[in-house]
Parts: C-alpha cells; structure tokens; sequence
C-alpha cells in the first residue's frame, strides 16, 4: 500500500500545479477584463464612436405658406414614390410587366428604364398610396418605394400669382415660393445614428419637428383676394379684356392685402398654364399709366409751392398746339381751376400745369415716389419701368409725363406711389411676407411697415386728398363713389404704345386708382383692365366700379355696412375677417372595416387646415373647392374611403 | 457490453436519493453556462441568420437541438461505467482516424471557406471529426497512461509512443487545416504526459523539438503569419490585419460594468468576425459588460476545480487520467478562447466550449462532460469502483 500510496500521491500533486495554473490564467484573464472594460476602455469607446458614426440626411418638409390669419395655401404632404436600381435586377422583362401593370404605364417605357446602367432611377412619381401599397406587396427584387413631400395648394387659383408654385423637388419657381425659397427650401436634415459594419444604420434618435423650418405668412388676406379676383375677372369678362390686375394695399404700411391677376391659373396644375398667364403682371408687366399719373403731377406742383390750387388754366376748348404737337381731351373745357384740371382729367389742363415746373424738380419728385426703380417687393420679376433722365427729355416729354405718357410704372409701383400721395406722404415698401415663423410658431422674421421715405409734404398729400375726393364726387370717378364712405381716386385710360411706334387706336389701360380714406386701416386700391374689348374704354366706365365693388364686398365683410358710422375694418388685435367664433370641432378618424379604409368623418364647419389635417390621416386625394368653412363633401359621413381615393369638399364663407 | 450495462444499474441502484447519479455540483454549472450560451448565441447570430436564411433563429434552433441531443447523450454517458472506454478507446481512437481521413474525401467531407472541416452525415447532419478525435486521443492516452505504471519515466515506453500517436492525429488535424485544434490537443498530451509523471526533461526536449515545427507552420500560410503580426501590434494595421483584434477589445470597452444589454451589441454586427462562434465572448463583453464577463470566467473556473477535484479523487488510474484530461480540454479551450477575444493570445479559430455555436463541439464537450460525471459517481461510492 505505501508504495502503491506514493505515485499516486505525486500524480495528485501534479493535477494540483496544473490547477494552479489554471488559476493564473483564470486571474490574467479577469485582469485584462478589468483593464479592456473600465481602465482603457476610453479609447476603445472613442474609436467605437468613430467608426460606428453615420450621419443621415433625412428629406425634410417644404415650409407652409399661410395667409394673413393662418389658413395654408400651401402645404407639402407626404405622397410616395417608387424608384428601381437596375443593377439589382435581374429579371427586367418579368419586373417591367409587373410594374407597367400597377403603375399603368407602357411596358416598353418601363423596361427602358430598368435597362438603365445606373443605381437609381424614378419610376414614378408621386402616386398614390394605394399603388405605393401594391408595389411594395409586390416584392420586386430592387425595387422601391419612398416617401416624398409634394407641394399642395389647397386654395388653387387663389393668390396664385403671389404664392407661385414650387416643383418637383420643392424647389420655389414662382411667386413667394421663388422670393422666400432659401427660407421655405428644406434642406435634408442631417440626423446622426449608429451604423454596422455594413454602413446601415441600426439606431436613430427619433426626431422632432425640423428646426430649420419657416413658415411664411403672407400679408395677404385670402377673403379679400378672393372678393379682388371675384370683381376683377368678373369685369375682365363683362369687358372682354385681355387681363387686369388688381391690388389691395394697407395705405400706411405697404402691406399687400390682396393682388389679383387675371387670367389666373390652378396651382397645383401649373405645368398645364402657359408662362404668359403665369407671369405675376401686377410686377412684370409695365404700362403707361395715363390720367392716373396726374394725381403725381398735382403732389409736385403743389408740393413745390409753383400753383395756387384755385389758379385757373387755359384748356383751349379740347384742342392745344403744344410745341408742334396736338393735345386732345376728351371732354372740351374753357378755363378751369388747378383743381378741376385734375377732376375733369384734362390732358391739356395737364400740360400747363407742368410748364410751371422745372424738369429736374419735376423729375426729382417723381422719383421720390419710386418711379423708374423697382419697389423691392418680395416678388420675384419685378420690373422698373422706364422714367427718363431730364437730360434726355424732349420738348414733349415733361408734357406726355403729365398726363401719363412717355413713361412706363408696374402696378404694384403706382399703388405704392398712390399711396403715399394720399396717406401723408410717406413712401412705404410694398411687401407679401407678413412674417416668418419657426417649427414652434416662433415669430423669427417680420417685416414690419417701414417707410423709405417722405415725399411730399403732409400738407400736399392733405390738397391732393380733398382734389381727388372730388374726382369721386364729381369728375370722372364717380363710378367708384359708395354712398357714406370717403372714397378718393383717379381714373385713367391709356392708349397702349405700339410695338411698331406712336400709340395704338383701339387697344387700352383702363384704370382706376383709389382709396377708402375714412376706414381703419386706410385702403388703396388699385385697378387695371387690360385692352378691354367691349364699348366702354374708360377707367372711369370700366375700373372705377370695380374699385367700387371690391370696397363694398371688404366693408361687408368687415360687418361694416355702407351707412355705418364705424368703419374700423381691421387692428392690431383683430383681423378683417370677423369670424364666427363657434369653437373648432374636433374629428376623430375611424378606421374602416379593411385595412386601407375610413369612415368619413362629418367634415361640416371644419376650416381647410382640419381638413387637410384628416386627408393626410386617410391618406385620400383631397379635392377643395371655395373658401371659408366645410359645407359639402363626398363621399357623404359614415360611408367607407379607401386610400387615395378622392374626398371633394366644398367650402364656403358663412358670413358673405 | 452486457455485463457493462448489469454493472450500471447496480451502481445506479446503489445511490438512491441522487439525481441519477449527475454530479449535481457540476450540473449546476453546466447549465448555468449553457442558458448563458444560447442566449449569448441567439443575440450574436439573431442578424445573421436572418440576412443568411431568413430567420434569425436558424442558428438558435440548431443549437439548442444540439444542446438537447448533447444533455440526452450526457446522462446517458454520467450512466456508464467509465472502465468501458478503457476498451473502447482504441476502437474509438481509429474509428476517429477514419473520420479524420474521410474529411478530405470528396463527396463525404465538406469544404467550408477553405478548410476541409467537416463530414456529411445521413440526414443532412455535418459532423466535425476534430471535435471527436480530441476525446478518442485522450481515452488513448488515458488507458495507455495508466498501463504503464512506473515505466512511464522511460522514454522509449513512456514519452515516444504517445508522442508518435499524438504527432499523427495532429498531422492530420494540420492538414485540415485546423490549427488551434492541433495547437489544444498538443497541450491537453503534454499536460497529461506530465501529470502522468513523464520526465521533465522528456517533455521540455520534446517542446523545443516542437518549436522549429511549429515555427514552421506558423509561417507557412500567410494568414497564420498575418494573426501573429496583428497579435503582436494590432494597431499597426488597424483596418485590416488588426480589425479583428481591434473590433474585439472595442466590444468589452463598449460593454463597461454592466454592458450594453442583451440584444444591443452593435459590434456584432460585422464589425466582429463570427460573433456567434469565436468570437460570442466578444459580445458577451459587450452586452452584459465586466460583470457577465467575470461571471463566466468563474463559472468555467470552477467547471475546471469541479474537474480536477473529480481527477485527484478517482482512485483508477485510467479514471484519473481521463477525467484530468476531459477537464484540462473544456478548461484550455475555454482559457484560450477568452484570451485571443481579449488579445492575449493571437487569432486561432477556437470555439469557446458549451457557449459558442457549433453542434458537434457541443454535443462532444457534454458527451465528456458526462464521462467525467460517470467518474465523479464512481470515484464518491468510494471503494466499490477501485480496481487494484
């Protein structure tokens, strides 16, 4: 046994030193532990952090633009899109029926792009979710479907010329859209995350609401552009005129309320607009002003002190011989007072008026009022128009200047320009953009009234008040009189140059310049029929009852009957509109009984933005029509919608 | 085999009250150390398989049917009385020699990223022979250990026969090529050469001998010559021999204390090469951090004191030298394979035992686990399994 005992005791020892070792091995390794998880672990992280950094640029949403209470006119709303990488693909023939079938395009089409040598190409964009839906169900091999935002106007012709459009890639093209894009314009947001090995990102931090985005606010208020482009295309058919524009504008601050232009053009359809009807002529388009421009005629001279508003002028009986040259006016008059020549609008009266002025003085004055330079209004394509230098006038030209010709004004100058003739003689900026707010509704931009400068007295500005509160009473604006409301203004009718030289026989301006001058804000507006083709070719017939009616529809509006003695339209505090102050409605969405469905909610009195809110919730191809407050829709509440098909509603203002 | 069978229910009969005769200390372990394995192999291979085979628990699956298979074959084996394998080790041992050639056989043996690994059984199964040549050898060397008493400090009879033994199957583990199998098999023969009671010097000469050998194939496959560098400096090529090493260590920085949490590894995913198989300690140091990482190294630490507590007390020799030779496999495998995850040791290709993916590994490692529970039984009912 004691033998025995020996060796095994020695095997038993040995087993020990290599459990020994065992456990050395055991205590290196929880020391390299200690060391790799905690001591040197700084490192390691950091370059863990490196490598596994991936930054992301997520498509971010287009900026809203919102008129002067809020309300959308335009809106980016998600839409899908279906791209391919034909690389990817291998059975191009087979995928290319697939996809022809549930896009509906040709199949050949479809196959020439799949043959495409490149990672990415468009199949089709913007689709209905319902089609996005079965692309992705289809399960194409490289085929793929992603979000996009596309640009909607749920008021379509409304404003059409300020807010423009923007394209397919939600790049501004016209109208504020174009002005503000680098605002509007969203950028992809880049969003940090974690990635694998593989470059795909496998950890996102969700994200809020995109800190860059702005919102534009427009000082347009959209009732009365809606009543400015009501009156003003119904008078451009009554007419038969080519076009017209008419402008709404806050006298003291240079705010545009309304800016209408005929013919207008549905937005969300522009591709489908020639450019010429989508140019904004209230900035592109020049034209010789005529009569109206008197109003500028008689600030200077009396402004300059050279006439006594009771000093008579010799008008020659309707026919003057001026430096070789015939003056013609329509109506003959004898003598008539400085102020009469402005009331009865008389082109001679006109012309020795201004041989009291010098020319530099004259054109000096002009100027003031921004003549022959733009007015920086943030619309895009903006022209000057032409005001020559004095070293270049002619015999004649101080004369034409005097009752509108010779020189060329846009209509958004000359209502800049009328305005501060009539409000005391400060020239304000016009401007669109009320303010511009951020993703919290922070207000981060405003552009605030600012006056560039004074140009006339306030006590001239008074004179040419009361001068052209006659034109309304008695003289050739009497068609843009309303019963109880100070109304001031001037007509114009302007032979068109012609291309080919001298003026043009038939073709005319017909206009009408004027202000509402006892109302809170005070008004201008202005108004311009474009070669009217019917009988009447006057501002006086044609555009001073437009002026009229777009007036009484904003005193309506206002609740503000023509007789009333309060004729505060608008303040600080409250807007023009007084709305019904019944309180907003709020909608639940149901879900149908499949998948893809909705019960259609009751949409009645919801405002556009509620309604566009649950189209995005159901997905549906929303359909608007008017303005104000839901009052029709199909399909009627309760029944089933499927996504994206369309839901009509109808809206209309409940108090006009 | 009959009388093998009498004898387990005898001593099976003789040992109420325990838990089948299931060494309950080591039980304890085993399962500890598998429930964090499928859970550490679910999370590291879940993005895998589901980018290979559209399930991201194809791999979970076939490890826990070859977790199930193994336990099975286990308690089976923690049954039979380990003088059996005395006999069958040499069957065993050229039945494993077969196995070993039919890998380079066409047809039978699969070729899997160059490496000639693994045999195509009936049903769509795949074996590994490395994996069962490790336990033959042992049983081998154990019974001849054992045969030869005293004689063992002769060098003609004692060191050069095993040796010779040894230097085939490891040629043939070479020619695989599986080069961290053969480096674990020749050091689980030394270990138990020298518990044995092998002259020191035999040993020693026959590791210096070793060396120009090893030298040798070292350099020979450029990769192998590669690891070593990237052992040596990782940062010296930190993208590409080194991104390996690297992506590891950055794994247990990641992890901290506590870890990421289960699941949340992002190293796992490509960053780590095979982070479900040779690298799912990595993750473990990554989604249960320090803590986890300690946890296992214990867990396998006390695995290896349960077996050589289990060696030291068998009064057989063969008994002795097998169980010392299981645990020193587990225990190596185990040591090593958390070394070269935390850059200790250079790159090898060696799955971490009961954690790491692979069926046959697991099957084979739980089939030793049970032998040397059959041996802990038969050591504890005291006299009774003594041989003179």
């Amino acid at each position: 046994m004691y033998r025995d005992a020996k060796p095994i005791n020695w095997v038993a020892f040995r087993i020990v030193l290599v459990a020994v070792l065992f456990a050395a091995g055991t205590v290196l390794l929880m020391v390299r532990a200690y060391r790799l998880s905690i001591s040197d672990a700084e490192a390691l992280k950091k370059l863990a952090g490196k490598q596994r950094k991936l930054v992301l640029h997520l498509e971010a949403r287009r900026g809203m633009i919102v008129d002067r209470y809020g309300e959308p006119v335009a809106a980016s709303i998600e839409v899908n899109s279906v791209y391919v990488n034909p690389r990817r693909i291998s059975d191009k023939q087979q995928t290319a029926k697939v996809l022809a079938e549930i896009l509906e395009m040709d199949e050949n089409e479809a196959l020439k792009k799949l043959n495409e040598n490149k990672h990415f190409v468009w199949m089709r964009r913007r689709v209905s979710p319902l089609i996005a839906d079965r692309v992705a169900k289809a399960d194409l091999q490289g085929v793929f479907t992603d979000t996009e935002y596309q640009r909607f106007y749920p008021l379509r012709n409304l404003a059409a010329h300020v807010v423009g459009f923007a394209g397919m890639d939600s790049q501004g093209l016209e109208g504020v859209e174009l002005y503000y894009d680098e605002d509007l314009k969203a950028d992809p947001i880049p969003v940090t995350a974690q990635r694998d090995a593989l470059g795909r990102p496998v950890m996102f931090t969700a994200m809020g609401e995109d800190p860059k985005r702005r919102d534009l606010h427009l000082t347009v208020d959209r009732n009365i552009q809606y009543i400015a482009e009501r009156e003003l295309e119904e008078a451009v058919r009554k007419e038969q005129a080519k076009g017209g524009v008419a402008i709404v504008m806050d006298a003291d601050s240079g705010e545009i309320l309304a800016c209408a232009v005929s013919p207008g053009y549905n937005l969300n359809v522009f591709g489908k607009t020639p450019a010429d009807t989508r140019r904004n002529r209230a900035v592109a388009d020049t034209f010789e002003p005529g009569s109206t421009f008197k109003v500028f005629l008689a600030a200077a001279a009396l402004d300059l002190g050279r006439i006594d508003p009771g000093e008579k002028f010799d008008c020659h009986k309707g026919l003057y011989r001026y430096n070789g040259v015939e003056i013609h006016d329509i109506v003959p008059h004898k003598l008539l007072t400085f102020r009469e020549v402005i009331v009865h609008s008389s082109n001679i009266g006109a012309v020795n008026i201004s041989e009291k002025l010098k020319k530099t003085e004259f054109f000096r004055i002009l100027q003031g009022f921004g003549f022959g330079s733009v007015t920086g209004v943030d619309l895009p394509g903006e022209r000057p128009g032409a005001l020559p230098l004095p070293g270049k006038w002619s015999v004649l030209t101080k004369a034409n200047i005097a009752f509108g010709q010779g020189i060329s004004v846009n209509p958004i100058q000359l209502t800049a320009a009328f305005a501060a003739a009539v409000n005391g003689g400060l020239l304000y900026k016009p401007h669109a953009m009320k303010r511009m707010t951020n993703a919290l509704g922070e207000v981060v931009r405003e552009d605030a009234a600012t006056p560039v400068r004074r140009v006339i007295k306030q006590s001239t500005s008074e004179e040419v008040v009361r001068i052209l509160r006659d034109v309304v009473q008695e003289g050739t604006g009497k068609g843009a009189a309303i019963a109880g409301v100070d109304v001031v203004g001037k007509t114009g009718t302007a032979q068109k140059a012609d291309p080919a030289g001298g003026y043009a026989k038939d073709r005319y301006v017909g206009s009408f310049i004027g202000a509402m001058m006892g109302t809170t804000p005070r008004l201008v507006i202005s108004v311009a029929v474009d070669e009217p083709g019917g009988r009447n070719r006057t501002g006086g017939k044609i555009a001073a009852p437009v002026f009229r009616k777009i007036a009484e529809g904003i005193l309506a509006l206002c609740g503000s009957g023509p007789n009333q003695a309060d004729r505060i339209l608008a303040s600080a505090e409250s807007p023009f509109k007084k709305f019904s102050q019944c309180p907003r409605k709020k909608v639940k969405v149901r879900k149908g009984p499949h998948s893809g469905e909705w019960v259609v909610p009751d949409l009645k009195g919801l405002d556009m933005r509620q309604v566009l809110d649950i189209c995005g919730k159901m997905k549906c191809d929303a359909a608007f029509q008017g303005i104000g407050h839901a009052v029709e829709q199909d399909p009627k509440p309760g029944r089933i919608l499927k996504e994206g098909e369309a839901l009509k509603v109808s809206f209309e203002d409940q108090q006009s | 085999m009959a009388a093998t069978a009498d004898e387990n229910i005898a001593v099976t009969a003789a040992t109420p009250g325990r838990l089948s005769g299931l060494d309950p200390f080591c039980l304890t372990l085993i399962v500890l150390i598998l429930t964090a394995g499928i859970v550490m192999v679910t999370s590291a291979s879940y993005i895998i398989a589901s980018g290979k085979f559209g399930d991201g628990f194809y791999y979970a699956k076939k490890q826990g049917l070859a977790m199930v298979l193994g336990l099975t074959v286990m308690c089976v084996f923690s049954q039979i009385n380990p003088n059996f394998w005395k006999r069958a080790s040499l069957p065993l041992l050229g039945m494993g020699m077969i196995f070993l050639a039919l890998v380079f056989v066409p047809n039978i043996g699969v070729e899997m990223g160059g490496s000639h690994r693994w045999v195509r059984l009936p049903f769509g199964f795949f074996v590994q022979p490395s994996e069962f040549i490790k336990y033959a050898l042992i049983m081998f060397m154990a019974d001849s250990l054992a045969k030869k008493g005293d004689s063992i400090r002769d060098f003609a009879t004692g060191f050069l026969p095993h040796v010779l033994v040894t230097g085939l199957v490891v040629f043939f583990i070479l020619m695989q090529p599986d080069f961290g199998a053969a480096v674990i098999v020749t050091s689980v023969v030394f270990l138990m050469l020298f518990v044995a009671g092998v002259r020191l010097q035999h040993l020693l000469g026959g590791a210096i001998l070793c060396l120009p050998f090893l030298f040798y194939v070292g350099i020979s496959a450029p990769y192998r010559w590669r690891r070593w560098s990237a052992f040596l400096d990782p940062w010296g090529d930190p993208l590409n021999s080194g991104f390996h090493i690297i992506q590891s260590l950055i794994a247990f920085a990641c992890g901290g204390v506590t870890g990421v949490g289960i699941g949340k590894s992002i190293q796992k995913l490509f960053f780590l090469p095979q982070p479900h198989t040779d690298f799912v300690f990595s993750v473990v140091g990554e989604e249960l951090g320090l803590v986890g990482v300690i946890a296992l190294i214990l867990l396998f630490y006390l695995l290896v004191c349960r077996g050589l507590v289990v060696a030291i007390r068998a009064g057989d020799p063969f008994q002795r030298h097998l169980a010392f030779g299981i645990t020193s496999l587990i225990g190596l495998q185990a040591l090593v394979n958390m070394a070269v995850c935390m850059g200790l040791l250079p790159t090898k290709g060696l799955p971490l035992p009961l954690i790491s993916l692979g069926g046959t590994s697991l099957v084979m490692n739980l089939a030793g686990l049970g032998i040397l529970m059959s041996i802990s039984r038969s050591a504890a009912s005291g006299s009774a399994g003594k041989k003179p």
